[in-house]
């Protein structure tokens, strides 16, 4: 109990003291006026007056003394309880209650109980937001562990996008290299082209004239063929005639052999004749034998002209055919170069626009690694803030609230979900790392 | 120089006598057989010498009606009747329609005179008579009246031996083995 408790107790009894004893001298100061008028019966009366008085006095003062004890002994076991109450409250435990039974400190322990029970009911004001903003600076840290990582993969995917863009760029370059080429082969594919359409004519031209000529050949060939065939048909006449003249020479000798020693010179005629004639019958069978051959040789060139000429025929549709395919292979060359020549500009084009997001994407970097130091800024001011909410939990871990309650809802944060957010869970690069010290130094400037 | 010339010429001698040639013996004459070559039916033939009367071209012929299908018919020929006989029919048995005989030879038999065509007529030719074939196998149709033969390069000429000809009884009756009368058969 506190010294100004005391005092205002000692107080409180010195008055309710004076109060009792005035209250017993009252009648006692009435019997001496009696006995200074000499009245007997006034004087018994008065002695009576006084003996009551006294007695009533003295009973009163029992009274009040048996009372002041009683009050007393209340009095005391009230501040006993007070400061056995105050005690705990001070120790932190605001559950404690003082017992309002005591009429002596009836007002004090209400008064207690009262400002006890306020003050549990602004720590469980104070706890539950508290708790609430354990919770969302919980959640932050962790938002910001993966802003940070995600930042850090922004970063990677801009570098990525960076590269892609520079081979973009690269690819550009190469396609407008091979487009060139492309051209440069186009115009000399139309060129050749021009060159093989001249060259084409003058094939129409050639094969022309050797159709005219084999046609003129195929006709010699055909009167060639008939005087063969006439030539067949005196050698075969004459091979009749030669038989004719056999069977003259046979007859003669027949005759001659007839004819006895008479037609002996007759026989040697138609001897003579008859050699002559196996001779010219060797050499008319000979003859015909040779000029068939002649015939038939004739007649298959004959026959290789008429193909010679449908072959210059199916060769002039060719040479059309070439000639339609060759102005087809033109156009489709001007056709090609101009393609070439839009792919060459929209390649260029690709060119200027991957060099615009090369430049867009680095500055997006720059942003995005700005962002990755605020992040990691935000994640270390989180990650203090959460220990500056777990001392403060401490703290408000030592009220007792409540049997349960307090128990489990005054968790701290433990060490392991600090460590957890402060340290990345992966391993960055150099590049990421360097950023990741630069963006320290920015933070203590922030 | 007389021993020299002496010399020469003895040595002239025995070089004659080294490297001369002894004179060529003169060979037997040779029996030749001595004929016609000629075709009949497409058969190259040979017909010895003495057995054809003449060859003459195929006259036109009149037709005999009652006759075998080998005779043609009767031409007449240098001043007489001449029969002509179809070889192609004769010695094949069918009938032929193929390109026209030119040429008939005529043969003249006791009994016997009549003219038969030919397929080719070549010359008269002359073969040594060793070389003979008597075994080699002719044409089935002209086996029975072929007597041997001459190889002549590359083909046979098969002998035609006119007398078996002749002979033969098929030639011997040109009528109609069968008489077909048509009188009377007619519905009428």
């Amino acid at each position: 109990m506190s010294k100004v408790e005391v005092m205002f107790v000692a107080a409180v009894r010195r008055v309710r003291s004076g109060l009792v004893a005035l209250a017993c001298l009252a009648p006692v100061s009435y019997a001496p006026l009696a006995l200074a008028q000499g009245d007997v019966q006034s004087s018994s009366a008065a002695f009576l007056y006084l003996l009551v008085p006294l007695v009533l006095a003295i009973g009163a003062a029992l009274y009040l003394l048996v009372i002041q004890r009683r009050r007393a002994g209340l009095m005391a076991s009230g501040v006993s309880q007070i400061n056995s109450a105050l005690q705990q409250i001070g120790a932190g435990d605001l559950t404690v209650r003082v017992p309002e039974d005591n009429t002596e400190v009836t007002a004090i322990s209400r008064q207690i109980n009262t400002c006890a029970a306020a003050q549990l009911g602004l720590v469980e004001s104070i706890q539950a937001p508290f708790e609430l903003s354990v919770d969302e600076i919980n959640r932050m840290g962790i938002c910001a562990r993966g802003l940070v990582d995600k930042g850090k993969e922004l970063t990677r995917s801009v570098d990525e996008s960076i590269t892609a863009a520079t081979e973009m760029v690269r690819a550009s370059e190469d396609i407008k290299a091979a487009t060139a080429e492309a051209a440069r082969t186009s115009d000399r594919n139309c060129r050749q082209v021009a060159q093989g359409y001249e060259l084409t004519k003058d094939m129409s031209k050639a094969s022309v004239n050797v159709r005219e000529s084999v046609q003129e050949t195929s006709k010699s060939a055909k009167r060639q063929g008939e005087l063969i065939q006439s030539v067949t048909a005196a050698a075969e006449y004459i091979q009749a005639l030669n038989t004719k003249i056999s069977v003259v020479a046979i007859n003669t000798r027949i005759e001659a052999e007839k004819a006895g020693e008479y037609g002996r010179p007759f026989l040697g005629i138609a001897e003579a004749i008859a050699d002559l004639l196996r001779e010219a019958g060797e050499e008319g069978r000979k003859i015909i034998s040779e000029v068939r051959t002649l015939q038939n040789m004739s007649a298959e060139n004959l026959a290789s002209m008429e193909n010679t000429v449908g072959t210059v025929v199916t060769i002039l549709e060719y040479i059309d055919r070439l000639d339609s395919s060759l102005e087809e292979i033109n156009s489709g060359s001007a056709a090609i170069s101009s393609i070439i020549r839009s792919v060459d500009e929209a390649a260029g084009q690709s060119a200027v626009s991957a060099l615009h997001m090369n430049s867009s994407m680095t500055q997006i970097r720059e942003r995005n690694m700005e962002i990755g130091k605020y992040s990691e800024s935000t994640r270390l001011g989180a990650g203090r803030l959460q220990r500056t909410m777990r001392d403060a939990s401490d703290s408000l871990g030592r009220f007792r609230l409540g049997t349960h309650r307090a128990a489990a809802e005054a968790r701290p944060v433990s060490a392991e979900d600090l460590e957890r957010i402060a340290v990345a869970p992966r391993v960055y690069r150099e590049a990421d790392m360097s950023a990741m010290e630069r963006a320290d130094r920015v933070a203590a400037t922030v | 120089m007389s021993s020299l010339a002496r010399k020469a010429v003895a040595m002239l001698e025995q070089a004659y006598a080294d490297n001369g040639v002894e004179s060529p013996r003169l060979a037997a004459a040779r029996m030749t057989w001595t004929g016609t070559s000629l075709g009949i039916a497409g058969v190259p033939l040979l017909v010895g010498a003495g057995e054809i009367d003449e060859i003459i071209e195929t006259p036109a012929v009149t037709a005999i009606p009652g006759t075998k299908p080998w005779v043609l018919g009767v031409a007449a020929y240098m001043g007489g009747l001449l029969p002509i006989i179809s070889g192609d029919v004769l010695f094949r048995r069918r009938p032929y329609a193929g390109r026209v005989r030119d040429f008939c030879m005529v043969i003249r038999r006791p009994g016997f005179y009549f003219g038969i065509t030919l397929s080719d007529v070549e010359r008269d030719m002359r073969f040594p008579l060793e070389d003979r074939d008597m075994e080699y196998v002719v044409d089935s149709d002209f086996a029975g009246f072929t007597l041997g033969g001459f190889h002549e390069g590359k083909r046979f000429l098969a002998i035609l031996d006119v007398d078996r000809l002749v002979a033969d009884s098929e030639l011997v009756s040109a009528s109609a083995s069968v008489a077909v009368s048509h009188e009377g058969m007619s519905y009428e």
